[in-house]
């Protein structure tokens, strides 16, 4: 079989490959996103969204409605008290979910990291696939970020393996329901 | 002249074995402490403020503020209370708002408010054991 790519104008290549890379392609390029502007870098990741930075470009639209939602930006500190709510948020996000982590709160719970109500690991919670240094991230900062997971969607797809089978477990906790 | 109403309310609660400074704060005892907001409420010092407490590793103090519309000024009544043993005399039926302030100094520093028969946990989450604002409390709740 010859090379893949494009010869003469024609696609060469696997049907599925075409396929998901033809569907990477627009994932990428329509994040609708669940933002969490939980502390001081939501100002910043509201700017985002301003037609001065406008994150619409990349395809980044912000959304209130969690259950449209494929992106999910953590901006600020999460508290052990919130933890659960936010994990209630990602629990009810569409498949394949992407998650960003914005500012050091959020990260690793940044100027906060003494306290005794941080959540110094939210990695071990919700499987973040961008982290976004600083204090606050400029907004150029977390268009970078959007870019790189862009990047990453485009060469991983759904980012295989990264759907927890936890995932399903939170979803069976908080409806109420029970596994046959 | 300053603080004049408290001064003179301060002359009044004498009677309560008071020890005060000249910055208009009282050091009371904790069983004085309702009749000694009974006392200020009829002189105008009818607002409870903030109700906060302070840990000084040998003892703790709980500290209330009361301030006055009428005459734009604040007393400060400070109980002090053992470590061991914090337990003080609730203010929930004299201001029933101050409740709040009591189930929060409560899971903060663990100060037991007697007859205050709803103290549950405020803001803290279920899971958090211990009360964070002691000096004891280890760092970032990590042992
Ligand atoms: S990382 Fe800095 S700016 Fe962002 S929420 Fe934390 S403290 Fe605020």
């Amino acid at each position: 079989m010859e090379e893949e790519g494009v010869r003469m104008g024609i696609i060469v290549g696997k049907v599925e490959k075409l396929f998901k890379e033809i569907s990477n392609w627009g994932r990428k390029n329509s994040l609708w996103a669940a933002i969490q502007p939980i502390g001081c870098c939501g100002m910043e990741m509201l700017a985002t969204s301003t037609p001065h930075y406008d994150a619409d470009r990349w395809g980044v639209l912000y959304f209130e409605s969690v259950r449209r939602c494929d992106l999910i930006i953590v901006g600020g500190y999460i508290t052990k008290k919130y933890l659960p709510r936010l994990k209630y948020v990602y629990d009810q996000m569409t498949d394949p979910t992407y998650v960003l982590a914005m500012g050091e709160c959020a990260i690793s719970g940044g100027p906060f990291y003494d306290s005794y109500a941080m959540v110094t690991d939210v990695d071990e919670h919700i499987p973040i696939d961008v982290h976004i240094p600083g204090c606050p991230p400029r907004p150029e900062a977390l268009l970078d970020g959007i870019r790189e997971l862009q990047e990453k969607i485009q060469e991983e797809g759904d980012l295989e393996g990264k759907l927890p089978e936890e995932k399903v477990e939170w979803r069976y906790e908080y409806s109420g329901e029970q596994e046959d | 002249m300053e603080n004049k109403k408290t001064r003179e309310l301060m002359d009044k609660l004498e009677e309560y074995s008071i020890e005060k400074d000249k910055e208009g704060k009282i050091k009371v005892d904790k069983n004085n402490l309702k009749n000694i907001c009974k006392t200020a409420i009829e002189n105008e010092f009818d607002r409870l403020s903030s109700l906060t407490a302070v840990d000084y590793k040998d003892y703790m103090e709980v500290v209330y503020h009361l301030g006055s519309y009428e005459h734009k000024e604040v007393l400060v009544v400070k109980v002090k209370v053992d470590k061991e043993d914090p337990k003080v005399p609730t203010v929930s039926d004299i201001w029933s708002y101050a409740n709040w302030y009591e189930r929060e100094v409560w899971e903060m520093f663990g100060i037991d408010f007697k007859d205050n028969s709803d103290l549950r946990k405020l803001l803290l989450p279920e899971e958090i054991d211990g009360n964070p604002l002691r000096k004891e409390y280890p760092i970032g709740g990590r042992e």
